[in-house]
């Protein structure tokens, strides 16, 4: 296990290397196939100056090389308002106003802003895309096709909710989600590990302000390390794309690592196991008891930032599994690069709170807590089934995931079958003692 | 079984020995314990000071291989701990007869007579792993 847990170290240390280095900039140089839409607009017509304000940035983005966007003006152009009735006859809309975008099988009518409409254009690009191209939708009738009609229209999912009134779960799933995944993400034994062990060490200097500043600028430099590796996974889903095969891939990843906490559950540290190696354990103590001997605090602070890279470089080995998910969830998103990226410092602050939390009551009683085997394998056994929803939804189906409250319903259901697993072990455990 | 605890000594079912200096008796773990939890990394040590029972835990530990507490053997006053583990916890692997945990002013002398002697030790650790 050894080796293999040095490969693996190394593997993700080359791959994090690799990932952040290459610019988040880079333009997917190869060919694609070509998407043709066609806007219908009117002068003077505020959302359709939105619209064609936003295909332009599109155009120029070059984000979408094989995209081809065609231009009706209809207020001043009787020909294009012929060809307008034309393609909704086609398409069976009805004429109802402009911008009217036809691209592929669907008609998208108004324009709200970015975070509605403009997401649901680009989700169709990326599906025509994937689908080998779209042709000019008027080619298409004149060849006698007949459009499979996906009426959009510019609304989000809005559902009407008790006590909550309307929401629109476009606005608000995707930073729900977020929050749910880092939440669970963060109670994670790994991560408790070496900074229960730091802080007990830490009570027997009995210095609170120590504590403080030693055990904040751990957690920091913990979820700044948390975060370049969750960078990684991005820059590498983006590279990739929306691909199918990657989603798959991330899904049966997401699975195994989920397989194997649940069996720590059941079988702890039997076969392989996702846990700080054994022979890293002694290099890390030795590094928290000469960080607790360095002669000034500045020099305590050099040693808990290294102390903080070498942990987390190890933590990563049995943390991998929802940042891995997460990442891959989150580029099935069409938002902006800074959009992505205020997403991954979202999770990494939901990340950190529960490890802030856990130095300031360590600061606060002064008193040293220790994760217990069960709490550990609690947690493992939670994280284990909430991993293996959110990897089978991946496998199955990704878009159910846009939904926070499939993830809500996920988390509940791993929570439930936790405590039930756990109340029958110990029974089960119970009864062997009782019986010799 | 090839390891041998060292006569003299007194134990308990529970990985610890105990090391009689009229009232105040030395506490520390065995050595075939010690094999096979590997290397200590951690330890937590009992307060100087504090009154302790029998049974109760006294020190928590962790190794390469385990992590857990032991119970001690006796009941009595800490009057004494070992620092130097703290620093160096693997001092316990290199020799755990030598480097004591606590010592322990003892409350009742009789309850010595519930621990077991090195024969007596073995044939229940051999009982245990054979």
């Amino acid at each position: 296990m050894s080796m293999v847990s040095k490969g693996l170290t190394l593997s993700i240390m080359v791959l994090l290397l690799a990932a952040v280095l290459t610019p988040i900039t880079f333009a997917l140089d190869q060919e694609q196939p070509e998407v043709v839409l066609r806007l219908f607009w009117g002068k003077g017509c505020p959302h359709c100056a939105k619209e064609k304000e936003f295909l332009k940035h599109l155009e120029e983005s070059d984000k979408y090389p094989g995209l081809r966007i065609i231009e009706h003006e209809v207020y001043h152009n009787e020909s294009n308002q012929e060809l307008f009735k034309l393609l909704a006859d086609a398409y069976g809309k009805r004429v109802e106003g402009v911008p009217t975008t036809f691209i592929g099988d669907s008609v998208i009518v108004g324009y709200g802003d970015y975070m509605n409409t403009g997401k649901k254009i680009e989700s169709k690009i990326e599906e025509c895309i994937h689908q080998g191209g779209c042709k000019d939708p008027l080619e298409r009738i004149q060849q006698g096709e007949t459009p499979q009609t996906n009426q959009s229209s510019n609304n989000g999912g809005v559902v009407t909710l008790p006590i909550i009134g309307t929401l629109d779960t476009t606005k608000v799933s995707l930073p729900a989600f977020t929050i749910i995944i880092a939440a669970l993400d963060s109670f994670n034994p790994c991560a408790f590990f070496v900074l229960l062990f730091l802080l007990s060490m830490l009570i027997h200097a009995r210095s609170r302000g120590r504590m403080l500043i030693i055990g904040g600028t751990y957690v920091f430099f913990s979820g700044l390390i948390y975060f370049v590796f969750m960078a990684a996974w991005l820059n590498i889903f983006i590279l990739a794309g929306n691909l199918k095969i990657i989603t798959l891939l991330a899904g049966a990843i997401a699975v195994f690592i989920a397989l194997i906490n649940i069996k720590e559950f059941f079988f702890f540290k039997k076969g392989i196991s996702l846990t700080i190696p054994e022979s890293a354990k002694p290099k890390l103590f030795k590094r928290m008891r000469e960080m607790l001997k360095a002669s000034s605090l500045a020099s305590m602070l050099v040693a808990t930032v290294v102390l903080a890279v070498s942990a987390n470089v190890y933590e990563l080995l049995c943390t991998a599994g929802f940042p891995m998910v997460f990442t891959r969830i989150l580029t099935l998103h069409q938002l902006s690069k800074l959009g992505y990226y205020l997403y991954l410092v979202l999770y990494n602050v939901i990340y950190v709170i529960p490890l802030f939390i856990i130095v300031l009551l360590f600061t606060l009683t002064l008193g040293a807590k220790k994760l217990t085997k069960e709490q550990g394998e609690a947690l493992k056994l939670v994280s284990g089934l909430m991993m293996l929803g959110l990897g089978a939804l991946l496998l199955l189906k990704p878009e159910a995931l846009n939904n926070v409250f499939v993830a809500i319903i996920l988390l509940g259901s791993a929570v439930l079958v936790s405590a039930l697993l756990i109340l029958a072990k110990r029974i089960i455990s119970r009864k062997v003692k009782k019986n010799g | 079984m090839d390891e041998e605890l060292p006569k003299g000594l007194l134990y308990n079912d529970n990985h610890s020995w105990v090391k009689v200096n009229g009232d105040v008796v030395e506490v520390g773990i065995t050595k075939p314990f010690a094999n096979s939890v590997k290397e200590f990394v951690y330890i937590e040590l009992p307060e100087q000071g504090k009154e302790i029972k029998k049974g109760e835990t006294y020190v928590s530990m962790e190794s390469v291989k385990w992590s857990g507490h032991l119970e001690s053997p006796v009941s009595g006053e800490i009057v004494e701990v070992n620092n130097a583990l703290f620093d160096e916890p693997s001092l316990l692997n290199q020799d755990p007869y030598k480097h004591w945990i606590m010592r322990v002013k003892l409350l009742d002398k009789d309850e010595l007579n519930g621990l077991m002697d090195a024969d007596q030790a073995l044939a229940n650790l051999s009982c245990k792993l054979g």
